[in-house]
């Protein structure tokens, strides 16, 4: 089932110039997002991946084509609060998304505008915080965390609002490695254990390998769809578009050439490497 | 620089007046402050000083801290005490040599009214020494919103105290950076004239102002993702709650008003020479 | 004669409360002319405040810097002089720009310098050369610029004060593969092209290892390891273990070399990989 559909939408940001008409942003799209999955959204900067996230919660509307969240038009405003609360939006800047000075209010400052009951409220913060990590840090002041921290925090105040589908602004972009790393080990778990439909944008190849199932954008459209295996498969033309191609799969790549028997769909390290081992235990 | 003003610092001890419901706090620094306003003798006024030191000694704040947040407004302390002394020219002359003269109800009355503002000053700190900024922004938000009744939104206030309390630390640092970097390129903030001075900061201001606005359009989409409109139908995760000192609190408070008041009849409007006569 | 060092430099905040926190300790370090180093290291090891002390911009809590055997604390001239002949770039410059005119925001170094008109207008044209940008962007708002474009005006602006040692912090955070080959590759070239000393602050061994001469390991306000890239990527594991990212490909020969193969651990690069792992298969009859 679906949980977002993109039906033939087609969307462009006003110029700051009168008369001035910008491409569009986002151009003749259709994607249906299943319920359970973890997809990772790839494309360059500017290729329309952003404001794919904020179309797919009725942050914008589409110019043409609909936008439905589990069976809801975003364009219909009655269902606004209820569509905010199935998909939630973390964005890449986490210091510009927590509201609150202490770290387990900002994480209630979503169940407290659904009208949520205080105890219920607390429930879900302790929960949530403990879920991406962080509930040690719950009587902390966001603006003494470390970035990964903070992103951390502001991914507990969106699950907070239970949600069944999270969408994911590359939300590592500003982190170091450490951060990156513990943030998208939280995503995961959300994925997997609460079973939250998870859309990551990213242009870091490594995260978009752990999606079952990867869509590349390019030129504001959609360019290529399929699991992480099919996509990086096709090298060159990942290349062409500006991306980067995971070294495994690179490597894998010259070594076939060379006509080295190692199997076609290696994508992680380990992968590769157990490949490797078996073909020189063979001799 | 900026980081030296202690007025709406929060020192987070663990006494209890720290314990304390915000919005009892709030209601005592009122009364307090009204307390200090109608004291019309100095039997009033030092019954007030010993609430505020009795207060400061349950708070487990240093007196030295106390006494240091006072600095900021020395000058208005000494610039009202000098108008006194040049305006009052009640009681017995003590002074009086070419121009100046100076009387008894003047020295008294800069006295009386450096105290007062003290007092002010002191139990202002106070509340936001033992209040943390965002229970002190509950609290508000709570004592005020009967308010919304009468189509006035408090909660907007509040919900700007909060924002504003939440990137203060941000812009602190962000101005800290955009300095260093400035600098790097051969910017000084700290010479020449005035006008020159001003203009050194047009390099500082312009990225800040721009980086401000980008941040408060990203905190816009991100508490619409959150829900939030306006305060509407809100609920509360931590709901104040009083207890025991609280109720106490009341009580001091009424008492302490019902003293003042009886301090004020029975005492008697000061009178200068009065005063004067018995000090000497 | 070493172009710049620092002698037992150590960095404390807070002193004298409880609060104190030992930001650089006794760090020694040794860059001569020419030298393409990277100095690396976690968040919070100390390596963007070593940086901030090359150019005065932070004064030591105790030890010494030294520019061409000068102490650039000795006096006010010398430290108004450390601040041009030692450019640093900040992390995220472009949220630093503030003029009118891309032109403007590039020539603000210069003028401070106290240059001629023209001078300062030869250097805006090479500078915004060296980056890449166009004649006609020159007279445009930077605040009208892409991302990418706004980072490369900022680089500009610090390489038109024509610094001898170029210091980056991070130049390539937030930006997408492309902007990151575009930022690295510039460095490169106005490296090869003007023979000056350049610095790249990062937390990601895979931006500097192809480009870099020597190598500054800070970890814990401390430094680690230095030495040439290959020197560093001997310990690749140790790398791991004080949080920095190694490379994929460099991830993939620790785990062979775990297996008991007898590989190489300084690999990082995919050619190099390839070519070791061809040898590997060679060497026991399969190609």
């Amino acid at each position: 089932m679906s949980i977002i559909e993109f039906k033939n939408i087609t969307f462009r940001y006003e110029s700051d110039d009168e008369g001035v008409v910008l491409a569009p942003a986002v151009k003749d799209f259709s994607l249906n997002i299943n319920e359970g999955d973890f997809m990772a959204i790839l494309g360059h900067n500017g290729s329309g991946k952003s404001t794919l996230a904020k179309l797919s919660n009725g942050l914008l509307l589409p110019e043409s084509g609909t936008v439905l969240v589990d069976g809801m038009d975003t364009k219909n405003e009655d269902d606004d609060i209820k569509i905010k609360q199935t998909v939630g939006v973390v964005f890449q800047n986490p210091d510009n998304q927590i509201v609150a000075t202490i770290v387990e209010e900002d994480v209630a400052f979503g169940p407290e505008n659904l009208g949520i009951e205080p105890t219920e409220i607390r429930r879900r913060v302790d929960e949530s915080l403990k879920i991406v990590g962080m509930y040690k840090y719950k009587k902390h002041e966001p603006h003494k965390l470390s970035g990964g921290q903070k992103q951390r925090v502001a991914i507990a105040g969106i699950i907070a609002m239970e949600p069944r589908c999270i969408i994911l602004d590359e939300p590592t972009a500003m982190l170091d490695p450490e951060g990156r790393r513990d943030v998208m080990k939280a995503i995961k778990r959300l994925n997997r254990e609460l079973g939250i439909t998870v859309v990551y944008i990213t242009h870091y190849m490594e995260e978009a390998c752990e999606a079952n199932r990867i869509v590349v954008m390019d030129d504001s459209r959609l360019l290529m769809d399929g699991t992480p295996k099919e996509v990086f498969s096709d090298t060159d033309k990942i290349r062409n578009i500006g991306l980067d191609v995971p070294q495994t799969c690179q490597l894998a790549k010259m070594l076939k050439n060379d006509g080295i028997k190692l199997k076609n769909d290696l994508l992680s390290i380990d992968e590769l490497v157990e490949n490797i081992d078996e073909l020189l235990k063979g001799h | 620089m900026i980081k030296d003003i202690t007025i709406g610092q929060y020192f987070p001890f663990n006494s209890v007046i720290h314990r304390l419901d915000p919005r009892t706090k709030l209601l005592f620094t009122i009364v307090f402050i009204v307390m200090v306003f109608v004291s019309n003798n100095f039997v009033s006024l030092l019954f007030n000083f010993v609430i505020a030191t009795v207060i400061i000694n349950l708070s487990k704040i240093p007196l030295k801290t106390v006494i240091k947040g006072l600095k900021p407004i020395l000058l208005v302390v000494i610039i009202t005490s000098v108008l006194q002394i040049a305006y009052v020219k009640t009681g017995i002359t003590l002074i009086d040599v070419w121009k100046i003269k100076i009387t008894s109800g003047g020295v008294l009355t800069a006295v009386f009214m450096a105290i007062r503002i003290s007092l002010l000053i002191v139990m202002s700190t106070m509340l936001t020494y033992t209040t943390s900024p965002t229970s002190l922004t509950n609290g508000l938000d709570k004592l005020f919103a009967p308010l919304t009744k009468i189509g006035i939104d408090f909660h907007m206030v509040t919900m700007i105290m909060t924002i504003a309390l939440r990137f203060i630390p941000t812009l602190i640092e962000e101005v800290d950076k955009i300095m260093s970097a400035q600098k790097s390129r051969g910017a000084s903030f700290d010479q020449g004239n005035l006008i020159k001075r001003a203009k050194a900061l047009i390099p500082l201001f312009i990225p800040l102002l721009f980086n401000s606005i980008r941040r408060a359009y990203e905190l816009a989409n991100a508490m619409t993702c959150r829900c939030y409109n306006g305060g509407k139908g809100k609920t509360t995760m931590n709901a104040l709650k009083f207890n025991s000192g609280d109720y106490i609190s009341y009580l001091v408070m009424l008492l302490f008003i019902t003293a003042i008041i009886l301090l004020n009849i029975f005492c008697g409007e000061y009178n200068a020479e009065f005063t004067f006569n018995l000090a000497v | 004669m070493s172009h710049l060092r620092t002698e037992n430099l150590t960095f404390t905040y807070g002193e004298g409360t409880p609060f104190k926190i030992t930001a650089l300790d006794n760090v020694n370090i040794e860059l001569n002319k020419g030298e393409f180093v990277a100095i690396i290291g976690h968040t919070g090891s100390g390596k963007s405040t070593l940086v901030q002390h090359l150019n005065g911009l932070l004064k030591p809590t105790d030890g010494k810097i030294f520019l061409d055997e000068k102490n650039i604390h000795s006096s006010k001239s010398t430290l108004f002089d450390a601040r041009f002949r030692v450019g640093l770039c900040f992390q995220y410059p472009e949220y630093q720009l503030f003029e009118e005119t891309v032109y403007k925001d590039i020539a603000f170094g210069p003028t401070n310098m106290g240059l001629s008109k023209g001078e300062v207008d030869e250097r805006v044209r090479k500078a915004a050369k060296y980056v890449g940008i166009p004649d006609e962007m020159l007279s445009k708002s930077p605040f009208d610029l892409s991302g990418g474009q706004k980072r490369r005006v900022a680089i500009a602006g610090v390489i038109s004060m024509e610094p001898e040692i170029l210091i980056l912090d991070e130049p390539t955070s937030g930006l997408d593969p492309m902007g990151r080959e575009q930022i690295l590759s510039l460095i490169k070239n106005y490296r090869e092209n003007t023979g000056k000393t350049v610095i790249i602050v990062s937390h990601s061994m895979e931006d500097v290892a192809r480009f870099a001469t020597k190598v500054i390991v800070m970890n814990d306000a401390k430094v680690e390891m230095t030495g040439t890239v290959d020197d560093v990527f001997e310990k690749a594991s140790r790398l791991r273990e004080i949080g920095l990212s190694v490379p994929q490909i460099t991830e993939i020969f620790i785990k062979l070399r775990e297996k008991g193969y007898n590989v190489s651990e300084k690999i990082y690069t995919v050619e190099q990989g390839y070519l070791e792992l061809k040898k590997l298969f060679k060497g026991r009859g399969i190609s």
